[in-house]
């Protein structure tokens, strides 16, 4: 009895932290190359990190970890409404811009909104889990709720990009993993 | 024991319990308030290099409390928006395990930014210079600290 008492405790005692170890936060990683420069730029932040220190700033339109944004030319137009609408919709195109100079499209794809924008020397590629916008969009009229959708983005996928930006210079990556290194 | 040289052994025990108290009370503010450490070396000629700059982090909070309060008050002014920021953002990081914060590569220069242990280390190499800064999380914290008191 108390020799399982003491290998309980003795596996408890080893188990606690190695599982505590496993348990690593998650991390927000930003790449970015300039091939014009030769510069590579690597930002690495634990998102709870990011979580506690946005309610914090207190800028112009930007009170605790919300942003205000202008709205005024959009007032007629519901985001959260139109956002429920595409979320209960199947996947789709729902924007497509073609043009000489430039290609804009706009779907859903297994739960993300997807952005994607090319012209002569940029390809941009946004990826967003539709939750994340919901988040996003809790703020209220007018407001962007920055800290709700860092918390959403908590729970977003290992190592899918939300940002890839492939100019002719330049490469930009913003990811999330639980890896505290970006390579 | 001859009993006239009894009281200067006492009075010399107590000196060297005095001295081994202050040396490991020294120590042990050093380990935990970690030490500030600061080299540059110029590699231009007739550059200047600052090698071997070590400071208590301990010491480094003390003598804030020197430092004029109308100075004080300048430097809590310019850092009123970030300091509460730095300061929440240092309790954090103090949780974090170590990692790269930034790190910037290019022809010119080498710039990493980590968190290692309980310390936040700056490393700088550019063709003119080479800047290593290593500054205990706690000593910021308290200097954060104290700016807010103000």
């Amino acid at each position: 009895m108390l020799r399982n008492l003491v290998f309980s405790m003795l596996f408890i005692a080893l188990a606690a932290p190695l599982a505590a170890a496993g348990d690593g936060g998650r991390w927000l990683h930003i790449s970015v190359d300039e091939r014009h420069d030769n510069e590579r730029v690597r930002v690495n932040l634990p998102l709870d990190l990011v979580e506690a220190v946005l309610p914090l700033i207190e800028a112009d339109d930007f009170h605790r970890g919300r942003v205000r944004v202008d709205l005024d030319e959009i007032h007629e137009v519901d985001l959260p409404a139109i956002l429920a609408a595409v979320r209960d919709a199947e996947d789709g195109e729902y924007v497509t811009v073609d043009s000489d100079d430039e290609k804009v499209r706009v779907a859903k794809e297994a739960g993300h909104l997807v952005i994607r924008a090319h012209d002569r020397h940029e390809e941009v590629d946004i990826r967003i889990r539709l939750e994340v916008v919901d988040a996003l969009l809790s703020g209220g009229p007018d407001e962007l709720d920055l800290v709700a959708a860092v918390q959403a983005l908590g729970s977003t996928a290992e190592g899918v990009e939300l940002v890839s930006v492939e100019g002719d210079d330049e490469q930009v990556r913003i990811w999330i993993d639980s890896k505290s290194t970006a390579d | 024991m001859n009993p006239s040289a009894r009281p200067f052994l006492i009075l010399f025990c107590a000196i060297l319990a005095l001295l081994v108290g202050a040396g490991v009370a020294l120590a042990i503010t050093v380990h935990n308030g970690g030490m500030l450490r600061v080299d540059v070396h110029a590699k231009g000629p007739g550059g200047c290099d600052v090698t071997g700059l070590r400071i208590p982090g301990a010491f480094v909070s003390t003598a804030m409390h020197f430092i004029p309060e109308d100075a004080l008050a300048e430097m809590a002014d310019e850092l009123a928006f970030a300091g509460p920021l730095a300061g929440r953002a240092i309790e954090e990081l103090e949780q974090t395990p170590d990692f790269v914060l930034v790190e910037v590569v290019s022809d010119d220069e080498q710039v990493l930014i980590r968190k290692l242990g309980r310390e936040l280390r700056i490393d700088v190499d550019s063709y003119d210079e080479e800047v290593h800064i290593t500054v205990p999380l706690g000593t910021l914290k308290s200097l954060m600290r104290r700016l807010e008191s103000i």
